[in-house]
């Protein structure tokens, strides 16, 4: 889901082992390898934008520029952190890597690197495509002569099917998505403003310790949204609003739909998610999902934002692309689902998120339990 | 200037430039170093990629995504056409329509595109060159609403300084610190803020905060940063948690002169570099030049976006004549081997006089009981 991306990434992101174990990064990297078996390392970009996947490997956010991992699969990673010698220290707390050292010349780090690797063997290029185009021409001519293998794919697979861990995150992150909805949800029952209640879910969701905390916001009646610009003291009703949540890298998010007086129309689209969700189930694609609540909406239009339905796979990035193309979910993988209808004045959301379990799913997150 | 008077004059170097339009390209990582050519043209702040493409005759076409954000697009830009698009790309090769293929096309922020973007770009636009001067050149002064934004988001900036200075304590983490001030600075109104700070006994450098507990006797360097209406203004401030000794006072001292001294020097016909120069000459004279140059300092200043960050860093090499309007940071912000990184500058906006402080009240080394 895309919002106004802050030009600081401000909030807690040092890596805590009790939360996520060296092991758990052991055993991804070990997956990396058996992926790509004639791997001899790993090139893993990441910016304060896009950086998933170098957070899934290293645990690293970078906070201020972009920062690449130089995994090797028989020796020690190297973290090169963008900003310049100055701030190594800083960087160290937030990753289990000890080799930290500045991003000056990526063309050359990426040489030196790949003469400490076995002759003939592959690199694995990941998220090399967000790079600006001097760094990525920089590494492929670093890298020529070397065969170079776009390991997006299979890691973004990977990534989806979440351990034990993660999945205590992600609760741990939908339970704080609870306290910043009551939070909005007592604001709008007081007849505060619209900024008011979003400024009172934010603030409750960092005095949480989120890590990361965004937001949207309609001022008519939930058929547009838009970001936070400046101030707006007025209150409306119906408050249709966005939170998203991070806790130790992991993203939930939901929409919220309140209103002082029953409403048809988000009751209807509390129905279609819930058909939605009763669908959810080992081997499902979760791309049909929003394919089967069209012939639920009924007469109400699909929402702008949303369409009927949008399902988008939880994780370590907020804007990736909803689920598409034809897979099978698979046991472990947590889907967000948000339903959006309109009719012909106004717009209403309800949202989900959903664990893929061996005997069905399991619900995590529903806004159906935090209507006003 | 206005944001009108700005356009005409992009018109007209777009007009001399020999280029039929001008694209202007951004991902939508609103990032404080990196310029905004399509905020430039429109005066729009996008959640995706976007671009804008401009005519010789002036007319203005917005590709903004996600679609759904279009509204909202045409609401800030009036006049301006909006083409909805999920893929910018895609957007803007409807937006360009039969023109794209056989018009000389410049394009501005090309190469801070992520390549994936900037491959396709080319592909669609295979002779375009390079022409962010054609947008930037106009925005070295600032517009009235600009400079008006820079004012509050200054006075924001202020009373998120004080703020800081009610709620910082030991054991207070810097990420909760950091947090809690962006949060407060969006309350005052603020649409973002760098908050880019961190506390040690001895900073190397300002760093992004992490989960560090800060202690008594820390010294903690920020920069606060907010954004108004998508005008950025910056105080660079330091403090100690607990009593400053008597050397710290004395080095900080030498800092706020130096400063001083940049303030002076910024004078309508002097060159950038030339603040540049007085600011280091202090700290030289006091034996501190081998601590003027990389890795402990690059610059004294910088020009403050999103949209554009000229008239660029007060730095040796920037040969930018200083005149009326423009906007940008004095700050020495100078690591002194005695104390460590020692933060302190001003938002300064030139007038026909030379450079004035937005700020009311002027960096000095400030104590929080503990």
């Amino acid at each position: 889901m895309r919002t106004m991306h802050p030009t600081l990434l401000i909030g807690p992101a040092d890596w805590t082992p009790d939360r996520l174990p060296a092991e758990e990064y052991s055993r991804r990297l070990a997956q990396l390898w058996a992926d790509h078996p004639r791997a001899g390392g790993a090139i893993v970009h990441g910016d304060p934008r896009e950086h998933g996947a170098l957070a899934y490997l290293t645990h690293f956010t970078p906070k201020l520029e972009p920062a690449l991992a130089l995994l090797s699969k028989s020796g020690e990673a190297r973290l090169l952190v963008g900003g310049g010698a100055t701030m190594i220290g800083a960087a160290r707390p937030l990753t289990f890597i000890k080799d930290l050292a500045p991003l000056r010349d990526p063309g050359a780090a990426v040489a030196e690197w790949t003469r400490g690797l076995p002759v003939g063997a592959e690199i694995v290029l990941i998220n090399g495509d967000a790079m600006t185009s001097s760094t990525f021409d920089a590494v492929q001519t670093a890298l020529r002569g070397r065969s170079v293998i776009d390991g997006d794919g299979q890691l973004a697979a990977r990534m989806r099917v979440k351990s034990a861990h993660e999945l205590a995150l992600i609760r741990a992150a939908c339970a704080m998505l609870s306290e910043g909805v009551a939070a909005l949800r007592e604001a709008f029952r007081r007849g505060n403003g619209v900024s008011d209640c979003i400024l009172q879910a934010e603030h409750a969701l960092l005095e949480k310790g989120a890590q990361d905390v965004r937001s949207l916001f309609s001022l008519d009646g939930g058929r547009t949204l838009q970001p936070f610009e400046e101030l707006v003291a007025r209150r409306v009703d119906p408050l249709a609003a966005y939170l998203a949540v991070r806790h130790d890298g992991y993203w939930v998010d939901t929409f919220c739909s309140l209103q002082s007086r029953p409403d048809r129309l988000t009751d209807h689209a509390q129905a279609v998610l819930d058909a939605v969700i009763a669908d959810v189930h080992p081997g499902v694609d979760p791309a049909t999902l929003p394919r089967r609540s069209e012939a639920l909406r009924g007469s109400f239009g699909p929402h702008p934002v949303t369409g009927v339905c949008t399902a988008r796979s939880v994780g370590l990035s907020l804007d990736d692309e909803p689920a598409s193309g034809r897979r099978p979910s698979a046991v472990g993988e947590v889907h967000a689902l948000h339903v959006g209808l309109t009719d012909a004045s106004h717009g209403t959301f309800a949202s989900a998120i959903v664990a893929v379990t061996a005997h069905g799913s399991e619900l995590l997150w529903s806004s159906r339990s935090h209507h006003a | 200037m206005t944001f009108d008077d700005r356009l005409l004059e992009i018109r007209r170097s777009l007009e001399a430039s020999g280029f039929a339009l001008a694209v202007a390209l951004h991902d939508g990582a609103h990032f404080i170093e990196k310029p905004n050519p399509v905020t430039v043209l429109t005066g729009f702040r996008s959640l995706g990629p976007a671009a804008a493409v401009m005519d010789r005759a002036g007319a203005v076409t917005l590709v903004v995504t996600p679609r759904w954000d279009a509204e909202r697009a045409a609401q800030a830009c009036p006049g301006v056409r909006i083409v909805p698009a999920d893929d910018v790309v895609e957007g803007l090769a409807v937006a360009l329509g039969s023109a794209g293929g056989s018009a000389a096309v410049g394009v501005a922020g090309l190469s801070a595109l992520p390549c994936r973007l900037a491959r396709r770009v080319k592909e669609l636009l295979p002779d375009a060159q390079a022409a962010d001067d054609i947008v930037f050149a106009a925005t070295l002064r600032k517009t009235d609403d600009e400079l008006a934004h820079a004012r509050e988001a200054t006075r924001i900036a202020e009373l998120g300084f004080r703020r800081l200075l009610e709620i910082a304590r030991p054991d207070m983490t810097e990420d909760a610190l950091a947090a809690e001030l962006r949060w407060h600075s969006r309350s005052l109104g603020a649409d973002d803020n760098f908050a880019l700070m961190c506390a040690g006994p001895h900073n190397r450098a300002v760093a992004p905060s992490n989960g560090r507990p800060m202690q008594a006797g820390d010294i903690i360097v920020c920069e606060l940063t907010p954004s108004y209406r998508g005008q950025l203004a910056q105080i660079c401030r330091t403090m100690v948690l607990g009593e400053a000794s008597p050397l710290l006072r004395q080095k900080y001292a030498l800092v706020v002169a130096a400063m001083e001294a940049g303030f002076a020097a910024a004078q309508p016909g002097a060159a950038m570099r030339d603040v540049c120069a007085a600011i280091d000459a202090v700290l030289e004279a006091e034996g501190y030049g081998e601590y003027c140059h990389p890795p402990h300092i690059r610059r004294r200043g910088h020009g403050l976006g999103f949209a554009s960050s000229r008239p660029g860093d007060v730095a040796l090499d920037n040969d930018t004549v200083l005149a009326p309007d423009m906007l940008f940071m004095i700050h020495p912000n100078q690591y002194l081997p005695e104390t460590g990184y020692l933060l302190c500058g001003e938002p300064a906006v030139m007038t026909p006089e030379g450079a004035r402080p937005l700020t009311a009240q002027q960096a000095a080394l400030a104590e929080i009981p503990v």
